[in-house]
């Protein structure tokens, strides 16, 4: 089958949520014989969509990708301000449409080119609802076509415009169930083919941790935040919470693992340790007593699979309705809604470890249930199939 | 609770966590965070922060005696506690003759002070409030004025929207009237026509009378 794949951004190097879900999806489907094309912007950063790529073609991993340059870079600043009075304040179509054009990343050659070439592929899968290429570029194909929304309940999603976007995919693959219940919720989506996928975690093979504390200098207890490190995903409120926990147990740490996009506090209790490799980032969710995941906003959280994937239960945000799914579907980890909450809830997993045990033991299989490879690629085939016929 | 003594034995668990119960082998996170949360309503109230307690300090609290705010310590005051002692007996008549001047006195003064320190207090406070209030209402009264303007703004083009539909109302009824008449007009002319065609009509049998006659 030729399928053809639109994401905001793709590559080796980007690391955000839905583009590294994107491109996972991408190899798998060329690993069991499909050729497949990405179409995506010349844009790493996604925060300015500011040029670094080469446009033209290029192979990564057996993926054709065709990348088109951005024509207008983000100016993050103007767009939050516009953003801000554009979700509290009453407005016109017009002025959404302004809103999609400003967020970007704003390639009408990509556009153009997915509207010429679209009779060379037999469906198209489209990556998180919320860029420009998304939304014009759904409404543009006529092959069938598959959203992958990625969507989390956000203004953004309330906007009058996304109604036309969730009108023009045939079918929707979404990342939890709670996701799949808001948006269905939200727009009417009857008479397509809907489905809860998310994506493969690999289950690695932890064998020794000893010699990643040593190489990090780490001791253990700490617990592990993993994902970038700004006040959006939540990390201001987990040092807050942390270090009033820390008054009840000194002894503790925080280890982070990310993009640092915040100034840290000054404390020898919160230990950096920057970008790792894939296998150091395993071995750091083994050895972790618990993972945290303080963001509000989250469709899936890969960072949580991976750490049920080795074992370690996760305790997070109760507002991520998906987080707080993960751990009542897969009795795999707790959430906290404040920083009582969290003490206690990471107080009992502290010195509980045979609870700790149950819930890491859940938790994967959890992962193998409902995010192992061959799952997800048996539910795109599904759609796939029910998209032909 | 299912297994918890053996769990007991491995870790140390705080009194409030022994009594969450938790069934190991079929484990159920809500029920945990159900229990967690009902520890968390009957849990005391949490201390009240420095700031709070910061605060409660500028304001001293009343003493109890006036003798308190005398030093406790030293000759002086073992003295004093001595010779207290040995007038007790006395001391009803003590009250009566000068102790209760005295006494009453200091009290008053004492709470006269204690008082004024509260109202002082009281009247940064206020101050305090107040210019947070005056910022505040500055801000507010300054987005009203803009909110008023704009609103002022509106009015006036809704006045020339007033007045050119007035002038147009003006320039439909000239129309029609001036429609009216032509109409009018040209029904007369439609008769003055008739007329002329008939005297037309007339003159050409006349000729053609007139015709015949002079040829016979």
């Amino acid at each position: 089958m030729k399928i053809a794949f639109v994401v905001q951004r793709y590559g080796q190097e980007v690391m955000g949520g839905s583009e590294l879900h994107c491109r996972l999806v991408a190899e798998r489907l060329f690993k069991v014989g499909h050729e497949v094309t990405v179409y995506t912007t010349t844009a790493r950063d996604y925060i300015t969509w500011k040029n670094e790529y080469v446009p033209g073609e290029s192979i990564l991993n057996g993926v054709v990708i065709k990348r088109f340059p951005v024509e207008k870079e983000r100016d993050i600043e103007s767009f939050n301000e516009y953003s801000d009075w554009l979700f509290f304040n009453p407005h016109n179509e017009a002025d959404e449409i302004l809103w999609i054009e400003k967020q970007g990343p704003f390639v009408p050659s990509l556009l153009e080119a997915i509207e010429k070439e679209q009779d060379s592929y037999d469906i198209f899968i489209f990556f998180t609802y919320l860029y420009y290429p998304t939304h014009y570029g759904l409404q543009l194909i006529k092959k069938k076509k598959i959203l992958v929304p990625t969507a989390h309940d956000e203004p953004a999603l309330y906007l009058t415009i996304m109604k036309r976007v969730f009108a023009s995919a045939n079918a929707f693959l979404f990342n939890t169930q709670a996701e799949k219940e808001m948006l269905t919720r939200l727009f009417n989506l009857q008479g397509t083919y809907q489905d809860v996928v998310g994506i493969g975690i690999e289950i690695p093979v932890i064998k020794d941790v000893s010699s990643f504390l040593h190489r990090f200098g780490l001791s253990r207890p700490y617990i592990l935040y993993a994902g970038r490190i700004e006040p959006g995903k939540g990390c201001q409120e987990l040092f807050d919470y942390f270090f009033e926990f820390l008054k009840e147990e000194s002894s503790l740490r925080l280890v982070l693992i990310g993009h640092l996009l915040m100034p840290l506090p000054n404390d020898p209790r919160i230990i950096y340790l920057g970008f790792v490799s894939p296998e150091d980032k395993n071995l750091a969710m083994a050895a972790a007593e618990i993972t945290v995941h303080p963001s509000h906003y989250e469709s899936l959280c890969m960072a949580a699979l991976e750490s049920l994937a080795v074992k370690t239960p996760i305790l997070v945000q109760e507002a991520a309705e998906p987080l707080r799914r993960h751990c009542l579907e897969g009795q795999c980890g707790l959430y906290y809604a404040n920083s009582n909450e969290f003490a206690w809830a990471l107080s009992l997993l502290l010195r509980d470890e045979r609870l700790k045990a149950r819930l890491g033991e859940n938790g994967r299989r959890y992962v193998e249930e409902n995010y192992s490879w061959p799952v997800v690629l048996k539910k795109y085939h599904q759609a796939f199939e029910f998209l032909r016929q | 609770m299912v297994g918890q003594e053996e769990n007991e034995k491995k870790v140390k668990l705080t009194p409030g966590e022994r009594e969450i119960y938790i069934d190991y082998d079929r484990i159920d996170v809500a029920s945990i965070m159900e229990q967690i949360r009902r520890k968390i309503a009957t849990q005391p109230r949490p201390k009240p922060s420095e700031k709070i307690i910061e605060d409660k300090e500028i304001i001293p609290p009343p003493p109890r005696s006036p003798w308190e705010l005398e030093a406790t310590y030293g000759w002086k005051a073992r003295a004093k506690r001595i010779l207290l002692k040995l007038m007790r007996p006395l001391s009803p008549l003590i009250k009566l003759l000068i102790f209760p001047v005295y006494y009453e006195l200091r009290e008053t003064v004492l709470k006269l002070h204690h008082a004024n320190m509260r109202i002082d207090y009281a009247c940064t406070r206020l101050d305090h409030l107040a210019s947070k209030m005056d910022t505040e209402l500055a801000k507010l009264s300054q987005l009203l004025n803009q909110r008023i303007d704009r609103v002022e703004k509106r009015f006036e083009e809704i006045d020339q929207l007033k007045e050119y539909t007035k002038l147009l109302h003006n320039l439909a009824h000239n129309l029609v009237v001036e429609m009216s008449k032509l109409k009018i007009e040209l029904d007369t002319l439609k008769i003055h026509h008739r007329i002329l065609e008939k005297d037309v009509r007339h003159l050409e049998q006349r000729e053609r009378l007139l015709e015949k006659e002079i040829v016979q």
